[in-house]
C-alpha cells in the first residue's frame, strides 16, 4: 500500500525496460564473478593503491602543483578549441618532413589505410608498441585477417594478447595475471617450457621479442602527443619497446587520435610531466621520444617510410557536443581508474569495453556507441572522485550522468532506480505514518517484499522515520526575526529532515546561539539520486525549485549552510552545471558546509568552546566532502574540543554512495560491501572508540560494516559549545 | 652551482636505477669505461662518434680487454648491435631535476646503440647539464629552428623498466638493464 502510493509515475514493463533488465542481469552476473575472483581483486587493489600513493607523493613534490591541473586543462582546452588550425599545421609540417599524413574519418577508414599499406609493401610481420587508439579500431584483427602476424611488444600487452583478453587496467594491462599464468602462456607460445621465476620469464620475453623487433617489416606505434609547430610525434614508454618499433622496421606507422595535437614544444613539455605523474608517480617516463620525420638507418634511406594516421572516429562530433567535449581533454593517464571504487573491485574486463574505467564510459558511448557504454555505466556510483583526481579536471561524473540519461531515454529505467530517486516521496509518507511505518520496515516479511518488489536489499538497515519532520518543526516554532549581520539559510536535505530532525534542530540552535539570523525557506531534498541514476531532467527540476527558493536569500547575503556534504556539493557544483544560470552561480558562491561556517564564526569570536571532552575518534571524509573541504574544518574543531582525531581513509569511496548500497544484490549491496571492506578493516584496526562522519549514508554503511558507533560531528561539538 | 647540478642529476638518475660517474678528462673517462666493461665481461661494443681524444684512449684499452668493436659501416649493423654487450653514446645535454640524458640523433643507428645492448654508457659534458625541463626548451628549440632536417630526440631517464607482472620491478626487459652516465670535465671526478 505504502509502496504503491509513492510509485505513481513508474513505467510499466515494456520492451525497452526488459532490455534494461536483461543488461542488468548480465552485469550483475559479471560483478558476482569478479567478487569471487579474490586473487585478481587483491592484485588489482594493490596496483591501484600503489598508483594512488605514487601519484599523491609526486603531486606533493611537484613545483607549481597548485596551478598544475589548471595548466593541463588550459593546454587541452586551447588545443581542442584550435583543433582545425593545429591539424592543418601539424599535417603540413609532418609532410614537409616526408611523412605521409592521413586523416581517417572512422575506424574502417583507418584500418583500410593501414592494411592496404601493409599489403602493398608485402609486410609479413608487424611489431607494435602500446596504442589504445589501435585497440579502439581493433586494428590487429584486420591485419591478421590478411595473414599478417602482429606482435604486441609492451610486456603487459603481449601477455593479454597471448591470453586473448582485453586490458584489465590501463597502465598495467596484465595486472590480473600471476607469474605462473604468464609462464604457461609463454611456454605455449614458444613451444618450450618457461619456468615461472621472474628472471626466466624476462629472458624468454626479451629473446622472443628481440626476434620480432629485428625481423618485422612494419612498426606500429601510438602517440602520446603530436606537436603541430614541428610536425613531431611524441611516444613515451618505460620499457623502451617503442624505440625499437619506431627505428628498426622500414615502415613506421603512427596511429594517433586527432585530440592529441598540441601547438608547441612548450605545451608538450607540460604533458610529458603530467602523464607519468598521474599514472605512476615518476618524474618522467623512462623513455620519451620526439620523432620528427623518418631517419635513415646506418646512412640508408631506402624504403624507410613514415605514415601518420590521424583518427577522427567520432572525436570531431564530440568536440561539437557541449556535454562531451571535455572528454577530449583526457590524457590517458589512468588516474581516474586508480581512484574509482567499483572499478577497483571488478577491473577493466567488467568496467570497460575497450576504454576502461570512469573516462571509458563517455569515450565508449561516443566512439563505440551508447549500447556498449550502457553495459557498464551503471557501475558508476557518482562518488565524483575521478573528477577530483583528473589532471585535466574533466567533469567525468557529469558526462557519465549524461550517458545514463541517454540510456534511460532509449531503454527505460530500472524500477529500483526510479524508486530510490523518488526517495523523498516515500520518506514523506513514511514520516506521516510513523511509528507504524518504522514497525513495518523492521518486519522481515516487509523487507522481503520490498526486496522482491522494488529491489531494496533486505540486509541493509534503513534509518527510522520521524513523526515530525524538521521542516514541520521549524514552521511550527515561534518566528525569531532578529536582524543580524550574520545570516544563514539552513538547507536541511533528506536525512536531517525526515530521519534525524534532531540534527537539523541542533544546527539551527547552534547558529542562533552565535547570533546568526537563520532562515529555512521552502526546499526539496538536493536530488543527488536523480544524478546518480541519470534522471537529469528531474534533477534540473528540483535544482530549479531550490534555486528559486534560495536565490533571494543569496542576494541578501545569506550563506547557505548544510549538515549533509552531498547537499552542499549539489548546490555548489551540480546545480550550476545543470542550470547554468546566474542565479545558480550566486547560490553556489554562497553555499558552505556547516563546519566551515562554524569555523568562520569561531575565528570571529562568535562561538566559544565551553567544555572539552576526550576520546579517540576516527574521522571518515565522505567523497563529496573531498570536493568541498576534505573535512579539514571538522577535524580541527573536533581536535579543539579535546578529541584525539584520526582521519582514516583508503583513498577511495566507502562504497555506500547514497542509495546505491541499498539496492539488492551484486549491483548494489554486494558491490558496496566489497568496496567497503578495506575501509572497515582500517577502522577496526585503528583502536578508535567511535566514528565521526557528516554523511548520513556513509554512516549507515560504516555502522553496519564496523559495528562501531557513528556520529555526525555536529552532535559531538554541540555539547562542547553549550555547557 | 655546477657541482650541485651534477649531484642533483646523479641523485635523480639513481632514483630511476641509473648510475653516474664523474671524470675530469678523456683519460679518466676511458678508465671508467674500462672498469665497467671489465667487471661485466663485455666482449663486443658499439659506439657512436666520440671525440678523437677519447677514441684514441679507447683504442688502446679495447684490444687489451679483448673487446671487439662493431664497425659502423657493417652491412648487418642492426643484427650486430643486437648482439653487442654494451653501447657507448654521447648525450647532447642532460636535465638534472629529472635525471635525464637527452639524445639527439639524425640516424637511427645511434638510437639502436643506446636501446639494444644490455649496458648503455652515455657521456655528457658537465657544462651541458641544465637544471630543469624548462631550461631544456631553448636547447630543443635550437634543434627545431635550425632547419627542417629530421631528427629524433630521446629523453632517457634510466634503464628499461617494467612492473607489468605482479607489480615486480624488472630492469632491462627490452633495452638496457644498466645505464651509466659519465659526466665529463667534471670538477668532482671519482
Amino acid at each position: 500500500m505504502v509502496l504503491t502510493k509513492c510509485m505513481p509515475s513508474f513505467s510499466t514493463q515494456t520492451e525497452v525496460t526488459r532490455m534494461t533488465s536483461h543488461r542488468y542481469r548480465i552485469l550483475s552476473q559479471k560483478i558476482s564473478n569478479a567478487i569471487l575472483a579474490k586473487g585478481r581483486a587483491a592484485a588489482l587493489y594493490s596496483a591501484m593503491a600503489r598508483g594512488r600513493e605514487a601519484r599523491s607523493k609526486a603531486f606533493a613534490r611537484l613545483e607549481g602543483a597548485e596551478t598544475f591541473r589548471d595548466d593541463i586543462r588550459t593546454i587541452k582546452q586551447d588545443s581542442i578549441e584550435r583543433l582545425e588550425e593545429l591539424l592543418g599545421t601539424f599535417s603540413e609540417n609532418a609532410r614537409q618532413r616526408g611523412a605521409k599524413v592521413y586523416l581517417a574519418s572512422n575506424a574502417e577508414d583507418a584500418n583500410h589505410y593501414i592494411v592496404e599499406l601493409a599489403k602493398a609493401r608485402n609486410v609479413r610481420l608487424v611489431s607494435k608498441s602500446k596504442s589504445l587508439t589501435s585497440e579502439e579500431i581493433e586494428l590487429n584483427k584486420f591485419l591478421e585477417a590478411e595473414g599478417i602476424k602482429v606482435v604486441e611488444t609492451d610486456l603487459g600487452e603481449r601477455i593479454i594478447q597471448l591470453a586473448k583478453e582485453k586490458p584489465f587496467h590501463l597502465v598495467l594491462p596484465a595486472i590480473h595475471k600471476t607469474r605462473q599464468e604468464v609462464a604457461e602462456l609463454l611456454s605455449a607460445e614458444l613451444q618450450k617450457p618457461v619456468s615461472d621465476d621472474m628472471e626466466s620469464l624476462m629472458k624468454a620475453v626479451r629473446e622472443s621479442l628481440r626476434e620480432v623487433f629485428l625481423h618485422s617489416d612494419m612498426g606500429i606505434s601510438g602517440a602520446n602527443i603530436a606537436i603541430a609547430q614541428t610536425g613531431t610525434i611524441v611516444v613515451e614508454t618505460n620499457e623502451g619497446n617503442a624505440r625499437l618499433v619506431t627505428s628498426i622496421p622500414k615502415i613506421h606507422v603512427v596511429i594517433v587520435g586527432v585530440e592529441k595535437i598540441v601547438g608547441t614544444m612548450r605545451e608538450a613539455a607540460k604533458l610529458i610531466v603530467a602523464h607519468p605523474m598521474s599514472a605512476t608517480g615518476q618524474r618522467l617516463t623512462n623513455y620519451v621520444s620526439f620523432i620528427s620525420g623518418r631517419l635513415p638507418l646506418a646512412g640508408n634511406f631506402e624504403g624507410r617510410e613514415l605514415h601518420i594516421v590521424i583518427l577522427d572516429n567520432g572525436r570531431l562530433r564530440m568536440r561539437d557536443s557541449a556535454s562531451f567535449r571535455e572528454a577530449l581533454y583526457c590524457i590517458r593517464c589512468g588516474a581516474c581508474m586508480n581512484v574509482c571504487p567499483t572499478y577497483g573491485v571488478v577491473g577493466g574486463h567488467v568496467f570497460g569495453y575497450i576504454y576502461p574505467g570512469p573516462i571509458g564510459i563517455p569515450w565508449t558511448a561516443e566512439v563505440h556507441g551508447l549500447d556498449k557504454a550502457a553495459e557498464f555505466a551503471p557501475l558508476c556510483i557518482s562518488c565524483g572522485l575521478c573528477k577530483e583526481i583528473c589532471p585535466a579536471d574533466i567533469d567525468i561524473p557529469m558526462m557519465i550522468a549524461r550517458v545514463k540519461q541517454q540510456d534511460i531515454e532509449a531503454n527505460g529505467q530500472l524500477l529500483v532506480n526510479e524508486f530510490l530517486s523518488e526517495a523523498e516521496s516515500f520518506a514523506r509518507v513514511a514520516c506521516a505514518m510513523a511509528p507504524a511505518s518504522n514497525w513495518l520496515l523492521r518486519r522481515k516479511t516487509m523487507r522481503i517484499i520490498a526486496e522482491r518488489l522494488i529491489g531494496i536489499d533486505r540486509r541493509r538497515p534503513l534509518p527510522e522515520f520521524a513523526k515530525e519532520t524538521f521542516l514541520q518543526w521549524f514552521r511550527k516554532r515561534e518566528s525569531r526575526t532578529t536582524e543580524s549581520d550574520s545570516k544563514a539559510v539552513y538547507f536541511v536535505d533528506l536525512y536531517a529532515n525526515y530521519n534525524d530532525p534532531q540534527l537539523g534542530k541542533m544546527a539551527v540552535e547552534l547558529l542562533e546561539e552565535a547570533d546568526v539570523q537563520v532562515a529555512v525557506p521552502p526546499q526539496k531534498s538536493s536530488g543527488m539520486p536523480y544524478v546518480s541514476y541519470g534522471e537529469l531532467k528531474k534533477a534540473e527540476k528540483v535544482a530549479l525549485y531550490n534555486i528559486q527558493s534560495l536565490y533571494p536569500f543569496a542576494t541578501k547575503g545569506f550563506s547557505i549552510v548544510s549538515t549533509e556534504p552531498t547537499a552542499s556539493y549539489m548546490l555548489k557544483f551540480i546545480y550550476p552545471k545543470l542550470l547554468g544560470t546566474p542565479e545558480s552561480n550566486l547560490v553556489a558562491q554562497h553555499s558552505i558546509e556547516i563546519f566551515e561556517f562554524l569555523s568562520n564564526l569561531k575565528s570571529k569570536g562568535r562561538v566559544h568552546i565551553k567544555s572539552r571532552t576526550s576520546g579517540k575518534v576516527g574521522f571518515h571524509i565522505s567523497c563529496h566532502q573531498r570536493a568541498l573541504s576534505s573535512g579539514k574544518f571538522t577535524v580541527s574543531l573536533l581536535r579543539e574540543i579535546g578529541l584525539d582525531v584520526k582521519v582514516i581513509e583508503t583513498g577511495t569511496c566507502c562504497g555506500m554512495a547514497g542509495t546505491f548500497g541499498m539496492k539488492r544484490g551484486p549491483l548494489g549491496f554486494d558491490l558496496s560491501e566489497e568496496v567497503g571492506k578495506p575501509l572497515f578493516e582500517l577502522f577496526l584496526n585503528s583502536g578508535v572508540d567511535f566514528i565521526a562522519t557528516e554523511s548520513s549514508v556513509c554512516k549507515i554503511h560504516l555502522e553496519q560494516g564496523t559495528g562501531l558507533r557513528v556520529e555526525h560531528p555536529l552532535k559531538i561539538v554541540k555539547a562542547a559549545f553549550e555547557r | 652551482m655546477q657541482d650541485n647540478l651534477q649531484n642533483l642529476f646523479a641523485d635523480r638518475l639513481a632514483e630511476q636505477s641509473g648510475q653516474t660517474h664523474f671524470a675530469s678528462d678523456e683519460h679518466q673517462t676511458a678508465k671508467i669505461i674500462q672498469k665497467i666493461i671489465a667487471e661485466r665481461r663485455v666482449a663486443t661494443i658499439a659506439k657512436t662518434s666520440l671525440s678523437d681524444e677519447l677514441n684514441l684512449e679507447l683504442s688502446s684499452i679495447f684490444p687489451v680487454l679483448g673487446v671487439e668493436e662493431i664497425a659502423a659501416s657493417a652491412d648487418d649493423f642492426v643484427l650486430q648491435v643486437s648482439k653487442a654487450d654494451a653501447g657507448i653514446t654521447t648525450a647532447t645535454f642532460a636535465i638534472a631535476e629529472t635525471g635525464t640524458l637527452v639524445e639527439i640523433v639524425n640516424d637511427d643507428r645511434e638510437r639502436l646503440i643506446s636501446s639494444l645492448p644490455p649496458i648503455h654508457i652515455a657521456l655528457v659534458r658537465a657544462r651541458d647539464i641544465v637544471p630543469s625541463l624548462d631550461d631544456a626548451a631553448p636547447r630543443l628549440n635550437q634543434v627545431y629552428l635550425s632547419g627542417i632536417s629530421n631528427s629524433v630526440v630521446t629523453f632517457i631517464s634510466g634503464p628499461s623498466r617494467t612492473a607489468d607482472i605482479e607489480l615486480r620491478l624488472v630492469l632491462g626487459v627490452h633495452g638496457p638493464h644498466e645505464v651509466h652516465a659519465i659526466v665529463l670535465h667534471s670538477d668532482r671526478s671519482d
